[in-house]
């Protein structure tokens, strides 16, 4: 309890009202004379009945609210009231006036069993105070205690009873207390000064027992013995002050035993309650706040124990179910889903590994629609690190699903597309292959036999043609020939776009210098300085890298013919990512305006009198040049010369 | 002599008239017209090869010394009496020149595939024409020596 200096403080106004009654009594000569009081048997009655009441109502309170961990004092302090209850009823029965009880009733009787009372009270009270307040060592020694009251009430009733004149004197009529009397009364006055003090003491601090009302209760007792070593008779003023002083001390002593045995334990109890209804209305806050987080979750929560029964639920969980939260509780995990037996393995993953992420699963509402989720699951424990179940939480990935999906079906479509378009380009290309084939075989067989016939109208009919028909017929046969060359050559330019590319590295430089002996034939006596500098290699097709050199090269041959001082430069210079070879040559040369018309099929920029050639050499470098990822270009001016470029992208070495 | 005069030197497998005379034309040229057979398409060649239908009088082992063949015949064209001549142990000898128009590589390589022992393309030019045609006559009819079974 609280140190109660307000308690104390009242219980000072109280105890030195006491006190004043009692310096009253005492120096007022009037009543202290007053003597034989008529009346005062009933009122000596009414005065122990009411304390023997009260110290059995002590004893009754202590020891039926007892419990093993209420402090022993207060036990010390009923069994102990109960002792002197007792004795006082043999007191009150011995009092003068009253009928004979074993021996006649007389002062010193009385006073005989008072004392002793007295002295069972004071002891008691000392015990108590020097006691520490600490529960009985042992619960059972509780019985002890009422069994050592009873022994000690029983024997000295019996002894007060039976044997009243083997009791030193205390009263002798006329002459009022003997020595002994007001001797003993002093000594239990000084027993009780130590627990009055040891009561204050303990009164002014916070206690868990009402020190302060032990402390009045023993302040009391001791105005009540101080009385009772004034009187002069048992019936005068002091004996009732004695008696009214005891009243009030066994009442203090009740509200002590009270306090400690019922009000404190109730009012813990209280505060224990209200302590609980605090920490509940927390948990509750807490709880309700967790639950409104798994409740917030758009994403189906939801545990699982061991046997794979849901234990919890949240409403997205009801949603995507259309289930209410006490049909899933209770229920298998897996019966929710299309595959229940891959959501058992699921969990059971779960359970084994600790956690699974990202596991798909389609669940199926109960009007049959699905959803398809991926599920991220943990296991949860408790304190000691015990499983008690799987949490785990889906995504709706239906939305992601359907993306995906239509992702796929466009990609199907463009591979159905692809394939057709494929499918027709190869169909194309067959056509196109069937179609140079009828040209290669069909187109030259006529020719032949234009050509061939007009030979034979030379040969067996000369001596009938003239010059002229000669002329004529050779006519005839040159352009027959010319047209085998275009055909030949269109051959030429559609094989470089349809073959395939059979890709190897290539010596570039090496591939320019054979290519430029195999032409010398073509040379034939024109002197032509031709200058090949060190070539990069590249990656291609041989065959046809071997063409481009041949055009480029007889092109450059053809076209220096009519210079005196011929000059061809082969080269190369690296940029970028690009590889630039260029032939070039100090010939004719062309008009950069029509440098657009360079590369284009059967285009010549020059009259076929003056350079043979049909004008599908650059066309066929152009088409191989591009075929391998490159690009080509011109650089000429009329009279100075020419310039072809072509670019070859460069490939990394880790991929030749 | 008799019976080596008889035998049937070359075999001109060509469904072009024109072309046709143009070849008789250069080997008669060069002397070497005397026995050839023309044939105008691959069935009259393969008849004419295997002694069959209308030539079922012949003997297998008689002739030809050449067959000139040509690639787009009518009926069985060139390339499977090709594979007919030089899948039969007892033709596969006869050495086969393929004389075409055609300048395809893949004709070129099936043809090689399948054991043609020439492959000439026949030039537009007459001159060119009558000269290589002169020329692998010559060298298929006297520089050549078959195996010595053949005859």
């Amino acid at each position: 309890m609280q140190p109660n200096n307000a308690t104390l403080r009242h219980l000072g106004w109280l105890l030195g009202g006491l006190a004043m009654l009692f310096v009253i009594v005492w120096k007022a000569p009037a009543l202290y004379t007053v003597q034989g009081l008529a009346s005062y048997l009933p009122l000596h009655m009414v005065a122990e009945t009411f304390s023997i009441v009260v110290a059995m109502l002590v004893f009754g309170v202590a020891w039926n609210a007892y419990s093993v961990e209420r402090p022993g004092n207060i036990m010390i302090l009923a069994c102990a009231l109960l002792a002197v209850g007792l004795i006082d009823f043999a007191h009150m029965l011995s009092f003068k006036g009253m009928p004979e009880c074993i021996t006649p009733s007389g002062p010193e009787k009385a006073i005989n069993l008072w004392l002793s009372a007295r002295l069972v009270a004071a002891l008691a009270l000392f015990a108590v105070a020097l006691r520490p307040w600490l529960p009985l060592t042992d619960p059972r020694f509780r019985y002890w205690l009422l069994a050592a009251s009873l022994v000690v009430a029983s024997a000295v009733i019996w002894l007060g009873l039976a044997y009243p004149q083997e009791w030193p004197r205390t009263f002798i009529a006329g002459q009022g207390l003997t020595p002994f009397k007001i001797g003993a009364e002093y000594a239990i006055i000084t027993i009780m000064l130590v627990p009055a003090v040891m009561f204050y003491r303990q009164a002014r601090q916070p206690q868990t027992y009402d020190a302060a009302s032990l402390f009045a209760a023993t302040v009391i007792t001791i105005l009540s013995e101080l009385s009772f070593t004034f009187y002069s008779d048992v019936a005068d003023i002091f004996n009732l002050l004695g008696h009214i002083y005891k009243i009030v001390a066994y009442f203090f002593i009740y509200r002590a035993v009270f306090v400690a045995s019922v009000r404190e334990p109730f009012q813990r109890l209280d505060a224990e309650f209200a302590e609980n209804r605090r920490i509940a209305k927390a948990l509750q806050t807490v709880s309700l706040y967790t639950r409104s987080l798994i409740e917030a979750s758009l994403d189906p929560l939801v545990t699982i124990n061991a046997a794979g029964k849901i234990t919890d639920v949240n409403h997205a969980t009801e949603r995507v179910t259309g289930r209410t939260r006490s049909e899933l509780i209770g229920t298998d995990f897996s019966d929710y889903f299309t595959e229940p037996d891959k959501a058992r393995a699921g969990y059971q993953q779960v359970f084994l590994k600790g956690a699974v992420t990202d596991y798909p699963l389609v669940l199926r509402h109960r009007d049959g629609h699905v959803t398809d989720v991926l599920y991220n699951a943990s296991v949860y424990c408790d304190e000691a690190g015990e499983v008690l179940g799987v949490f785990a939480a889906a995504r709706d990935v239906t939305e992601r699903k359907k993306a995906e999906e239509n992702l796929l079906a466009l990609k199907n479509e463009l591979e159905v597309r692809v394939q057709e378009r494929t499918a027709q380009l190869a169909a194309a290309n067959q056509e196109l292959e069937a179609f140079s084939y009828s040209v290669s075989h069909d187109l030259r067989t006529p020719l032949r036999a234009i050509d061939g016939f007009s030979g034979i109208l030379l040969e067996d009919y000369a001596d009938k043609l003239d010059d002229e028909g000669k002329r004529l017929l050779n006519v005839v046969r040159d352009n027959t020939v010319r047209m085998g060359q275009l055909i030949d050559d269109i051959l030429k330019f559609s094989r470089a776009g349809r073959l395939e590319l059979s890709y190897s590295d290539i010596d570039m430089e090496e591939l320019a210098r054979s290519v430029y002996d195999e032409l010398q034939p073509a040379i034939a006596g024109h002197e032509v300085r031709v200058e090949i500098e060190h070539l990069p290699s590249a990656r291609g097709d041989r065959a046809m890298m071997r063409q481009v050199f041949v055009n480029l090269l007889s092109n450059a041959i053809k076209f220096t013919r009519t210079k005196d001082a011929a000059r061809i430069k082969v080269g190369c210079s690296v940029e970028g990512n690009e590889a630039i070879y260029f032939v070039q040559d100090n010939g004719v040369g062309f008009d950069m305006q029509y440098v657009g018309k360079l590369f284009g099929v059967f285009q010549r920029l020059h009259g076929i009198t003056e350079f043979e050639g049909t004008g599908i050499g650059l066309a066929i470098v152009k088409r191989v040049i591009t075929r391998h990822g490159g690009r080509v270009w011109a650089e000429g001016k009329v009279g100075e010369g020419a310039t072809i470029y072509f670019a070859l992208p460069v490939k990394e070495k880790a991929h030749g | 002599m008799d019976d080596a005069m008889k035998e049937v030197e070359i075999l001109l497998v060509e469904d072009n008239p024109t072309d046709a005379e143009l070849a008789i034309r250069a080997l008669k040229k060069s002397n070497l017209a005397n026995r050839l057979v023309w044939v105008k398409d691959g069935a009259e060649a393969l008849d004419f090869i295997f002694a069959t239908g209308a030539y079922a009088g012949r003997t297998i082992g008689n002739g030809p010394r050449v067959i000139l063949l040509d690639l787009r015949l009518p009926k069985v064209d060139g390339m499977e009496v090709l594979r007919r001549v030089k899948g039969d142990e007892r033709t596969r000898t006869i050495p086969v020149v393929v004389l075409t128009s055609s300048k395809e590589d893949r004709d070129v390589a099936e043809s090689y595939r399948l054991g043609v022992n020439s492959y000439i393309s026949k030039p537009v030019e007459f001159d060119e024409f009558a000269k290589t045609v002169a020329e692998l006559g010559l060298y298929w009819l006297l520089v050549n020596h078959p195996p010595v079974a053949q005859r």
